[in-house]
């Protein structure tokens, strides 16, 4: 019996074909991944195992097939803001950090670099480490939103997990498409989303909506905001996220009980303890 | 006249030492400004005997002399006329809203003052009328290109009589001013939601701010209505369509958008295709996203450089359910160049677009 990974993460097997005598019969199952990132009031916690956990699906409670205790290798993309406020020292420092970030990464990981501004540029495509990139600096406005909506576009990847890490200051001065499109998109999308959001001093970035989007979207695919006043702190703020990431627990189960279309919330929680648990708020039925 | 020390730098409670770092500079006194009005009125000379270039050579960086210079030399009432004043006042504006200095209507506004003061009334001279026909419309898609909107009601008020009988004296020449209008209406009544981030200066605020909105109360329906007025003229059909369309989908009535660019004829002008284009993946977005996704590629399309009709197409294919062809899309979209050309600015930068055409012709019309 085949299984099809309908979201987010990877499928686990893949299946068998069941000879019937008027030809090839295919079965199949449909599979969810969800990644899972518990943390008591310090640190992540790890160690858990299957029965800790409890998933509801739509409201519905589902039985886990497994909670990722094999480590599997990463897609990690990040992507950098490298508009107007982009000096060359924040440039160096944002270097030394996908440097860092390349070092941590094991033979099996994958890594890409994307800039952006008012355009969205593949700096360097997915590929094993090391990473090294030279950033493009080009000094123009910025289009969060709609690089925002360009990342939320990826498919789930057999046998790896997505990891994406945007750069953003969280200004937004020229995008074409609106919050909603994102919101909506952001609904199929694979992977998790982190943001590191470099403040630089502003105390009102409340009022700005690009940041409401940078929270909607790291809120529904079970990532973090991390917000640092400067750049300086970047260095362990990638590898932070990135180790917080890699030691998630990623849930998997087949729906049951559930419809077949459309969005599937879904809750994770660690019952019995006061863990703080983070996880994708749900994924679109593919047919 | 006593000359008074102007202090550049403007900071609150500056003392003693730290008032004397302050840079002050005087400003020109008479006899400075009428010298170098002669000099100015020797460079208009030159410029209204054919030497069209003069402007961008001799004065592309104007000093605080030099612009109080002009101001007398444009704002002088008893010059006697001659179109090429104006047209030079036009070209003062153009070069210098590219410099340093900020832009500002003044230029603008003593080059239709001189043609206010023309001594052929409209009807007189068909060449006259023609210029000054020109000259507005030069006028009004500067400010348009500026996004300088509470600039451009002013001007279209003030020259708004004018206007109406240039158009009633030509009923067959072809002119965009029924468009400036009903774009005039559309940002005073809509502005924030029109303008987009593409759009430079939405933020200039000018004097005219405070003028009270023109009667019948701006609204998009009313904006709406006039877009579709001047729709009735071919050679503006497709824009005012286009206008309409996008003012009801920045409303939320996408049927109404819809239905007013199905009446739009394409292939058209490029930047008109492409926001029409771009217009209906957006409309499609919210219900229909293998359609968007058409819209968004024929947008790609007209401007294969540009990455956001890619960018479109990708987000459309993925709410789609087609998963490959999304990623292939999004693929394509992130190795776009750099450089690639976007219609969108020039479709909000409205009638700038014409600009250059529209002096070339003014000073064909010198000749």
């Amino acid at each position: 019996m085949k299984r099809r990974l309908v979201a987010v993460g990877l499928t686990l097997v893949a299946g068998t074909v069941v000879h019937a005598q008027q030809g090839v019969f295919r079965a199949r199952t449909d599979v969810v991944a969800i990644d899972v990132s518990v943390r008591d009031a310090t640190k992540p916690v790890a160690g858990l195992t299957i029965g800790d956990f409890h998933l509801t699906d739509a409201g519905v409670t589902q039985a886990l097939l497994n909670v990722g205790s094999d480590p599997m290798p990463l897609d990690v993309t990040l992507t950098i803001d490298v508009s107007n406020s982009m000096t060359a020292d924040k440039q160096a420092t944002i270097e030394r950090a996908i440097r860092q970030v390349s070092a941590t990464l094991k033979p099996d990981d994958r890594c890409s670099v994307v800039s952006f501004e008012t355009h969205v540029l593949e700096e360097s495509p997915l590929h094993h480490p090391p990473l090294a990139v030279r950033l493009t600096r080009r000094p123009g406005n910025t289009s969060l939103i709609d690089t925002l909506l360009l990342s939320m576009v990826s498919a789930p990847v057999v046998g790896r997990r997505q990891f994406n890490l945007i750069l953003t200051d969280g200004i937004d001065t020229s995008s074409f498409f609106d919050t909603d499109r994102v919101k909506e998109t952001m609904k199929y999308a694979s992977g998790q989303t982190s943001v590191i959001l470099v403040r630089g001093g502003r105390k009102t970035i409340g009022e700005n909506p690009a940041i409401g989007l940078l929270n909607d979207v790291a809120g529904t695919t079970g990532g973090q905001v991390v917000a640092l006043e400067q750049a300086e702190g970047l260095s362990a703020a990638f590898l932070a996220a990135l180790d917080e990431f890699r030691m998630s627990y990623l849930l998997t189960f087949t729906p049951t009980g559930v419809s077949r279309e459309g969005w599937h919330p879904v809750v994770v929680t660690v019952p019995g303890h006061r863990y703080t648990v983070r996880a994708r708020q749900g994924y679109w039925f593919a047919r | 006249m006593k000359r008074a020390l102007i202090l550049v730098a403007i900071a609150g409670g500056l003392t003693g030492a730290a008032a004397a770092q302050v840079r002050v500079q005087q400003p020109p006194g008479p006899a400075e400004i009428a010298d170098r009005r002669n000099e100015l009125q020797k460079i208009l000379d030159q410029y209204a005997a054919g030497d069209r270039e003069i402007v961008a050579r001799s004065l592309s960086t104007p000093d605080l002399l030099t612009r109080a210079a002009m101001r007398e030399l444009l704002d002088n009432k008893d010059a006697p006329w001659h179109p090429a004043r104006a047209v030079f006042a036009l070209e003062i504006a153009d070069t210098w809203s590219d410099g340093v200095w900020s832009f500002d209507m003044g230029a603008l506004g003593y080059g239709r003052g001189i043609l206010e003061r023309r001594p052929t009334p409209i009807g007189g001279n068909t060449i006259e009328d023609r210029i000054e026909l020109l000259y507005h419309q030069v006028a009004l898609g500067m400010l348009e290109g500026r996004g300088s909107w509470p600039a451009h009601h002013a001007y279209l008020t003030l020259a708004g009589s004018r206007l109406d009988k240039l158009e009633a004296k030509y009923p067959k020449v072809s002119n965009r001013v029924p468009l400036m209008r009903a774009l005039d209406v559309a940002m005073v009544c809509c502005r924030e939601k029109l303008a987009g981030n593409f759009f430079p200066g939405t933020a200039t605020v000018s004097r005219s701010d405070s003028r009270p909105a023109p009667s019948p109360t701006p609204s998009p329906e009313y904006a709406t209505f006039l877009f579709e007025q001047a729709a009735h003229s071919p050679a503006l059909q497709q824009e005012a369509l286009v206008r309409a369309a996008y003012i009801q989908h920045r409303y939320g009535h996408a049927a109404k958008a819809l239905a007013l660019l199905d009446r739009t004829k394409s292939p058209g002008d490029p930047i008109l295709d492409y926001a029409a284009a771009m217009i209906r993946g957006g409309l499609l977005d919210r219900d229909r996203p293998e359609r968007a996704a058409e819209a968004y590629a024929e947008a790609a399309r007209v401007a294969p450089g540009a990455q956001v009709p890619a960018i479109g197409v990708a987000a459309a294919l993925q709410r789609a359910g087609r998963v490959e062809d999304a990623t292939r899309a999004a693929e394509h979209a992130r190795r776009l160049p750099v450089d690639g050309f976007d219609p969108w600015p020039d479709f909000l930068r409205a009638d700038a677009r014409f600009v250059r055409s529209w002096i070339s012709q003014l000073r064909e019309l010198l000749k």
